[in-house]
């Protein structure tokens, strides 16, 4: 009987592979390619995704909340999680919770030395994306997003979540055409610091991310 | 049996050494805002803290350390500069502030810009017009060092120095910076006496000050304006540059009344030099909440009672002074 209850319940333990990758003109973003459309080129694209959890049917059937993965385009984004249960869709946090935000220095993927810190007031980067286009009025046409801030009312983190199935491979997009479309670089070239126009980008953002 | 008791409290309950902080605080002050829990205090990461914090290895062209605008003999302050000096000669927006009992703090800079004690020491090592460094350079510099190896290998078990390590070792010594002997506290302990002066100028201060500059630490930490009129030379509007809101225009951090003898001059942008003058222009400004209004002789009484809150037993403290064993590890870098 006991066994049986044990069968049916932990019903299996398999490695889920976990893929992040950008989307741009329907295909993987490559960092200082000129795009031919209108000559805009990335130099840098990173954004930290937390809070990782599978669900099955709205309810939560394991997460990853030690995990703050910074995905970085110059990189491969994969990542093979220990699944124990079903799930029916996937749900994370873009950017970094307001809790780890003001609980001081740590390493690995959260360490400021990746860029995702802003060392004159406290707090990550939720989201960086750099580059240049002719339509830049800046030197050599440069631009530089950088989303993030935990406190109020400019709190950045967004949560997505997406229908994913077990035993497949996941490939989470972020269709970052369709978000580059929302932003005129004409007249913001550059938004470093929190706020409303943050929290509206990030939002869209949000609502950026595909699993195919 | 009760005088024994009574006796026992006197001499032992002032300071406790609690175990779980690893730090001595002083038996008065309330629960600290920092989390030794995340950053356990250790002889050895205090000591490498310390060699960091007066070597200019973390500045960009290996002039400029902490100690270059926070001395030892000025509670840490920078006496005699009213804005911060850099490198390159570059000079800063507001004057250093004064580092002592950080672990009270609930926020750090003027602006309370820095959420936490462990990342503060990021802005100015990064700052164009402080040290001007990058944290991957300065991670390279200390990992060339012998001498930080050995450091790291005695606090961290590891001599491979990090982002974390690097923080938490600063906090550790800035956390030791600890002002609790002043006259007032020696006062407050039985062991001194105030005069008639010092006694009516505490008076003058539980009715004038202490609502900002509260006891024991003399400030809440908390942000509020000081009425002083703008300098349109700088154009400094505290905590509203960060928080964006209209009614943080023109709040800074209230400082500490500790050690005012030490870390002149004052205010943000260090406009005044005498705490007459601060003291004059909180008697006369109408932009406050409520304006001081003192005769000469209660100015007076309240300056001497200012006074017993020097603590000189901080100020030249050798435990805080600049490490002789970095003598000939500088420069080599």
């Amino acid at each position: 009987m006991l066994f049986a209850f044990l069968f049916l319940n932990s019903a299996f333990s398999q490695t889920t592979y976990l893929k992040f990758d950008v989307l741009f003109e329907d295909e993987s973003l490559e960092l200082n390619k000129n795009y031919t459309s209108d000559s805009i080129q990335f130099t840098k694209l990173q954004f930290y995704i937390s809070n990782l959890t599978f669900l099955k049917d709205s309810i939560e059937v394991q997460s990853f909340d030690s995990i703050f993965y910074l995905v970085d385009m110059t990189k491969n984004n994969e990542l093979n999680l220990n699944l124990d249960y079903d799930f029916t869709h996937l749900s994370f946090d873009l950017g970094i919770d307001s809790l780890t935000n003001v609980s001081g220095a740590f390493g690995d993927n959260l360490d400021p030395i990746h860029g995702m810190y802003w060392t004159w007031q406290s707090g990550y980067i939720n989201f960086k994306i750099e580059g240049s286009s002719p339509v830049c009025k800046t030197r050599k046409n440069q631009f530089q997003i950088h989303l993030g801030g935990y406190q109020f009312p400019f709190n950045c983190i967004q949560s997505v979540k997406l229908e994913a199935h077990s035993n497949k491979d996941i490939v989470v997009l972020l269709n970052l055409e369709k978000w580059m479309n929302e932003i005129d670089l004409s007249t913001i070239p550059s938004l470093m610091s929190p706020s409303e126009l943050s929290v509206r980008l990030s939002a869209t953002l949000s609502n950026s991310f595909i699993i195919k | 049996m009760s005088r024994v008791l009574f006796c026992f409290f006197v001499f032992v309950g002032f300071a406790f050494y609690d175990s779980s902080i690893g730090i001595v605080t002083p038996y008065n002050f309330p629960d600290t805002e920092y989390n030794f829990s995340n950053n356990p205090i250790d002889e050895n990461k205090i000591s490498l803290g310390r060699s960091l914090f007066y070597d200019p290895i973390l500045s960009k062209d290996s002039a400029i350390s902490c100690a270059s605008c926070h001395s030892s003999f000025n509670a840490f302050a920078h006496t005699d500069h009213s804005l911060s000096h850099g490198i390159n000669d570059s000079i800063g927006r507001r004057n250093a502030p004064a580092l002592f009992n950080l672990a009270w703090h609930k926020s750090f800079m003027w602006d309370g810009a820095i959420n936490h004690l462990d990342m503060q020491s990021l802005a100015p090592m990064t700052s164009e017009l402080e040290m001007e460094e990058s944290l991957e350079h300065i991670l390279v510099k200390l990992r060339r060092s012998n001498y930080y190896k050995k450091k790291v290998y005695d606090a961290y078990n590891d001599s491979i120095i990090d982002t974390p390590k690097m923080l938490k070792s600063l906090s550790q010594f800035l956390l030791t910076l600890i002002s609790s002997n002043s006259k007032f506290d020696k006062v407050l302990k039985g062991e001194k006496r105030f005069t008639d002066k010092e006694k009516k100028g505490y008076l003058i201060y539980q009715n004038n000050c202490a609502q900002c500059h509260t006891q024991p630490l003399f400030s809440s930490y908390d942000f509020e304006t000081n009425g002083l009129a703008i300098d349109t030379t700088l154009n400094d509007y505290g905590k509203f540059e960060i928080s964006g809101n209209p009614k943080d225009s023109l709040l800074f951090k209230i400082p500490s009344l500790r050690n005012l003898s030490y870390t002149y001059p004052y205010m943000h942008d260090g406009r005044f030099n005498s705490l007459n003058q601060v003291i004059n222009h909180y008697d006369t400004d109408t932009v406050l909440f409520q304006s001081i209004q003192l005769n000469q002789t209660q100015k007076v009484d309240l300056i001497s009672f200012l006074l017993t809150l020097n603590d000189s037993i901080f100020v030249f403290d050798q435990k805080h002074r600049f490490p002789l064993e970095l003598i000939g590890q500088q420069y080599l870098y």
